[in-house]
């Protein structure tokens, strides 16, 4: 196994995108891996491309710099899809997780990408039914863990999660997130 | 019990002063230190601390609130960046001339102009003749770490001197990683209880503060001043070594890292050390004797034993990440003078790099110790001072 996996994310801001990598590495540390999330912090502006990182590994993470070849990417926004920073550095082994409502093999297309495996997820539907707004973040880190149970399984990452919201968010809004994980790892499709 | 826990740089950098629980905390927030703040001024408003919190004007105000309540005998703290320590400049003088033992937290940020929020280190260096004690930091933990034994070493009777605990903007401020956090009680154990030499509010035992200091005196308080910087040495080696025997985690003047036999070594500060150890690393696996040499303590300047340290070295590359327009690296220019009088000195250049959080990648560190295996096998250093990873370069 390589030293370090990583993931890349890829949203707008206001869309919960750095939220989301920070969440996943918190929950991730409750496996007793070594974890790091930043994001790429540019203007701070609301609707502008950004991307976020998490790297995991076995030991102690000494390096800070964007990932540049990521084991998983995560587009958080439909409207990046069809973008070509979304490939930049993937390998044949890369994993796409995407909020899509549209279909597993037309993302593919959209994407352009070939051998690389898919999940798309309708993680804006699930966030419209449960917050009645667009948080997408909680949905996708459901099918990060459909995607990627080796690094963190669902029972763990709804473990974890719920230490996690409960710091900033109240017991609601924390049972509406970990529905939303729920709904994420149920309906994320593969191809 | 200590835990392990994913916290921001900036988090651990607040969680740290919470376990201190300082008498008084004057901030004024700025990026992107904001959330050392932030997050304190909560644990205020919780009932966490003691501490009394004012929200002042501007830094200017911030860092003169902290003088006053260190005189009158209080554990004073406080948190900026870039342009907030430079509108403290003023305040800073008069801080380490009055011999207060006042504790900052700086988030290395670029100075404007163009404005930039990101990493580099001109706003700590730009104060390197403040006569502030200046202990900078790889992660996360060692920024926590540094923090917790900064009042200690500030605080020793020969010392008085106030310090500030550097860290990079972003690139750890704003970085979740994995970090040890300590038991509140031990840390507060650690910390002891602060003494002040003199009180303004010990009436008792009065005492004049803030004198004219003309011909007759001034320069024999200027000297105080630099000895007590030079007692800084042994201050943070001992508790240094009292940390390691509490908390187990080991931190010297610097960092000697694979250097004992290394004939190729970079020096640098903050998080650019992880990567440079990565490198260093791979290219120890395949047999090649590089190192790194990562500066702690960089007020005092340990000359000496640094020098000691780059006895088997033969060329040295020096990487600054501030600049002195019209000048080297501020870095460089005292690992130059560290080597001038070792025998058989190594060769030494500087490389600009970072600013403005520009990034520096393992690759671009495989290659200065590709170019400096260059200058070794030719005998000569081409280019004494060169930027890296620029335009028009």
């Amino acid at each position: 196994m390589r030293k370090f996996f990583e993931v890349r994310w890829h949203g707008r801001g206001g869309q919960g995108t750095v939220t989301g990598a920070k969440s996943l590495s918190e929950a991730v540390q409750g496996t007793g891996k070594y974890v790091a999330a930043f994001p790429e912090y540019g203007p701070e502006r609301r609707g502008a491309p950004l991307r976020a990182f998490n790297r995991f590994a076995d030991e102690m993470i000494r390096i800070h710099t964007p990932v540049q070849n990521p084991d998983v990417v995560i587009v958080v926004d439909p409207t990046l899809i069809g973008s070509p920073d979304l490939l930049e550095g993937i390998t044949p082994d890369t994993i796409f997780i995407v909020n899509t409502e549209k279909s597993a093999e037309n993302t593919k297309q959209s994407l352009s990408i070939n051998s690389q495996k898919l999940y798309t997820v309708p993680a804006n539907k699930i966030s419209f039914q449960l917050f009645n707004k667009e948080i997408p973040n909680s949905a996708l880190m459901g099918t990060f863990a459909k995607a990627c149970g080796n690094i963190i399984s669902i029972d763990k990452l709804l473990e974890e999660s719920e230490q996690i919201f409960a710091k900033n968010l109240g017991s609601e809004l924390v049972d509406r997130n970990l529905e939303a994980i729920k709904k994420g790892y149920e309906s994320g499709e593969e191809i | 019990m200590s835990k392990i826990l994913a916290i921001t740089g900036a988090g651990a950098m607040s969680q740290a002063m919470r376990q201190i629980n300082p008498d008084v905390v004057p901030a004024f927030p700025i990026t992107p230190s904001t959330q050392v703040v932030e997050d304190f001024s909560q644990f205020v408003a919780d009932g966490l601390v003691d501490t009394e919190f004012i929200t002042v004007e501007s830094e200017h105000s911030a860092m003169s609130a902290c003088i006053g309540a260190s005189i009158a005998g209080g554990r004073v703290m406080t948190a900026t960046s870039s342009a907030g320590m430079a509108l403290m400049w003023e305040m800073l003088y008069v801080a380490s001339s009055m011999r207060q033992p006042v504790v900052l937290t700086l988030i290395n940020r670029a100075m404007s102009a163009p404005i930039n929020i990101h990493a580099d280190h001109s706003d700590s260096m730009g104060a390197r003749d403040a006569g502030w004690i200046q202990l900078y930091s790889e992660s996360n933990q060692e920024a926590y770490d540094n923090l917790i034994m900064a009042p200690r070493i500030a605080e020793a009777s020969d010392v008085r001197l106030p310090i500030m605990i550097c860290l990079d903007g972003f690139i750890i401020s704003h970085c979740v990683q994995t970090m040890q956090m300590e038991d509140d009680d031990k840390v507060r154990e650690f910390i002891g209880e602060f003494k002040p030499a003199y009180s303004l509010l010990d009436t008792e035992n009065p005492v004049s503060w803030g004198a004219l200091d003309l011909q007759d005196y001034y320069i024999e308080h200027k000297r105080a001043q630099h000895m007590a910087m030079q007692n800084a040495k042994e201050s943070i080696k001992l508790v240094s070594e009292e940390f390691y025997q509490c908390f187990g985690r080991k931190y010297e003047l610097f960092e000697s890292y694979c250097l004992d036999d290394a004939e190729r070594v970079i020096i640098a500060i903050n998080s650019i050390a992880g990567e440079i150890k990565e490198v260093v690393d791979d290219l120890r696996n395949k047999g090649e004797k590089v190192g790194l040499l990562k500066i702690r303590s960089f007020r005092p300047f340990p000359y000496e034993e640094i020098a000691e340290s780059l006895k088997s070295a033969k060329i040295v590359t020096v990487l600054d990440r501030s600049e002195s327009m019209g000048a080297y690296g501020p870095l460089f220019t005292e690992i130059r003078t560290a080597l001038f009088d070792v025998p058989d000195r190594p060769m030494v250049y500087n490389r600009m790099f970072g600013l403005g959080g520009r990034e520096l990648f393992m690759s671009d560190i495989q290659n200065i110790f590709e170019e400096s295996n260059r200058y070794l096998e030719n005998g000569k250093v081409e280019k004494v001072f060169d930027y890296l990873n620029v335009r028009g370069g």
